[in-house]
């Protein structure tokens, strides 16, 4: 589980899966130490929310695929997988759209 | 009464039946007029008020028969038998459009609106669920297939989201109850993608629903990678059988391919305005490939083509013995159409006999080999099962592989009684390979591309109570309040 006492991740966010079972394609990075305080808070609470409600992946078939790599830095890697079920009241969903958006900006 | 008429000079002798008219001479004619009462005509027997034949209730409906981009077939009516409510849905499905649905029907209870529109859309995507779900359950001598939820007397639809989110894909969803669809702008395209539209999109996802409903433990990602392949598999066989299941796709598929399973063709090629929208001109997959299980890893959708490959060949086997066997007597696509739907039927029965879980490719085979012969088909279709999966690389079998690709080549397809070098009842095993090891994860990603049913029994018993009461004026109950009497039935079999 994701801790609070991490200061510095790398966080690389994969896209696979779908209708046409796309190969897995890397859809964003970042690497909270070279972040800007508040901006590292923000990814990192973000990453947490993804970690935290992740538990229970959507039952179906042909969603995409979103394989979350997080790397601390003094600490093993952890992956958290998600299922796109197109479903707005999923929290991991939300937060791993929130933290996409974030890293499309530039972050 | 002949005493009464004597001098009229007609004579009904009353011992005989023969009635004698006197010879229309000229004297007679200058005497006196002729009554010719010869005898009372029988009273007419009062024609019967004829009882109607039942009427077939249902709708019209525009279906894009492949997708916008096969212009060959392009977008026609086809009839959906029983009532279909505003939505469009019944007791199976039901559409979510918001800002759209319900979609209204026309007076003639049609549901046809201009191409590309919102509500087209809607009446497509349902049509082509409610199309895919029937032909299954055709399969099944009319049994109704519930949906994976459809336990304990739940009788809950399916919703069919037509436009369900912006993005190149389409899924079905278990947990959400439904079947979502995305739309999206392709690189360097000036107009959007509406996966919606395309027939084989459609049933594949409606084929995931179907199957999870007949084999829920299948879906789980726990469960080894072919099994994954097999509910690929369905999905794009449940679009090559649709098709295949309605009469003018057969015909226009014999006229373009001359017959030809194996010619670049409409029905192989699964999900072409897709496919092209992302760079394969020859569809998204293509189940009359040559993909062998050694050319693949533990990829569910890579996996499911050679599953499929292996079926639509066998269909190509069949179809040529059948097309030899009944030649002169049977148009060419009464044949296909006949063996497609056997064939459905025989790898349906296979799939329910399979193991709940874990199934492999082999398990499949096994099956269909076992259910043909218990049904009486010819030695010949056992022989193209097993030759099949063989070279596939699916089972192996006593015989090297070499022998059996030779013995393929030098089948005579008229012979019923030919029979594969293995004979009849040797249990095929399954190849050793990645995807059948427990405990090897499915990957989703991959390198490649009744009659007896409520729905059918309940029309004419629905138009009767709604003629009933419009003979009472009372109030025509609304759609929703038709349906739910439907329900009832659902819950006894679902139960």
């Amino acid at each position: 589980m994701y801790s609070s006492q991490e200061l510095n991740v790398i966080i690389q966010i994969y896209q696979s899966g779908g209708f046409a079972g796309d190969n897995e394609s890397l859809l964003g990075r970042t690497d909270t130490s070279r972040l800007a305080p508040a901006e590292q808070e923000r990814v990192q609470k973000l990453a947490r929310a993804i970690e935290k409600s992740a538990t229970e992946a959507p039952m179906g078939a042909d969603m995409i695929t979103y394989r979350i790599q997080i790397q601390p830095d003094d600490g093993p890697e952890r992956t958290v997988v998600v299922e796109d079920d197109m479903n707005p009241n999923n929290p991991a969903l939300r937060s791993l759209h929130e933290l996409t958006q974030l890293l499309a900006s530039g972050t | 009464m002949a005493k009464q008429i004597e001098s009229k000079q007609v004579i009904v002798d009353e011992t005989v039946t023969e009635v004698r008219v006197p010879e229309a001479t000229l004297e007679l004619r200058t005497t006196e007029p002729v009554v010719a009462h010869l005898q009372a005509a029988p009273p007419p027997i009062p024609i019967p008020v004829p009882i109607p034949i039942p009427l077939l209730v249902g709708s019209r409906v525009m279906i894009w028969k492949q997708d916008p981009t096969v212009a060959a077939l392009g977008r026609r009516l086809a009839f959906l038998p029983g009532l279909i409510a505003n939505g469009p849905q019944d007791t199976r499905a039901e559409t979510s459009l918001p800002g759209t649905t319900p979609v209204v029907r026309n007076v003639n209870g049609d549901f046809i609106f201009p191409t590309f529109s919102a509500e087209s859309d809607c009446v497509h995507t349902y049509s082509v669920v409610v199309m895919a779900l029937r032909m299954w359950q055709q399969s099944l001598a009319g049994q109704a297939i519930p949906w994976a939820w459809n336990t304990g007397g739940n009788t809950q639809r399916i919703t069919v989201k037509p436009r369900g989110f912006n993005g190149a894909n389409a899924f079905y969803s278990r947990s959400g109850r439904e079947l979502s669809f995305g739309f999206f702008t392709p690189q360097g395209s000036p107009g959007q993608v509406f996966t919606c539209r395309s027939l084989d999109i459609t049933a594949h996802e409606a084929g995931h629903a179907i199957l999870d409903g007949l084999r829920p433990g299948w879906l789980g990602v726990g469960n080894v990678p072919q099994t994954g392949g097999l509910h690929e598999s369905f999905g794009d066989l449940t679009a090559v059988f649709l098709a295949l299941a309605q009469f003018d796709q057969v015909e226009a598929f014999i006229a373009l391919s001359k017959g030809n399973l194996h010619d670049a063709n409409f029905l192989a090629a699964v999900a072409e305005e897709f496919g092209a929208a992302l760079g394969r001109p020859a569809g998204l997959r293509n189940a009359d490939n040559d993909l062998k299980l050694s050319q693949v890893a533990n990829q569910v959708h890579a996996l499911s083509q050679i599953f499929t490959g292996a079926i639509y060949d066998i269909l190509a086997d069949i179809f040529v013995h059948e097309r030899i066997k009944q030649a002169g007597k049977k148009d060419l696509a009464q044949i296909l159409f006949e063996v497609a739907q056997h064939l459905r039927r025989l790898l349906l029965q296979a799939i329910l006999a399979a193991p709940a879980s874990g199934a492999t490719f082999a398990d499949v085979a096994n099956e269909m080999i076992k259910k043909s012969k218990a049904q009486g088909d010819p030695l010949i279709y056992r022989t193209f099962i097993k030759n099949r999966f063989t070279v596939r690389e699916v089972v192996v079998t006593a015989t090297p592989l070499a022998e059996v690709v030779r013995a393929i080549g030098v089948t005579d397809y008229g012979d019923s009684a030919s029979a594969s070098p293995d004979g009849d009842d040797t249990e095929l095993q399954a190849t050793n390979h990645i995807s059948v090891v427990e405990g090897v994860p499915q990957d989703r990603a991959g390198t490649c591309g009744t009659m007896q049913l409520p729905e059918y029994a309940r029309p004419q018993r629905v138009l009767s109570a709604e003629l009933k009461q419009l003979a009472t004026g009372a109030e025509i109950d609304s759609d929703e309040a038709v349906l739910a009497t439907d329900v009832k039935e659902l819950q006894k079999a679902f139960a």
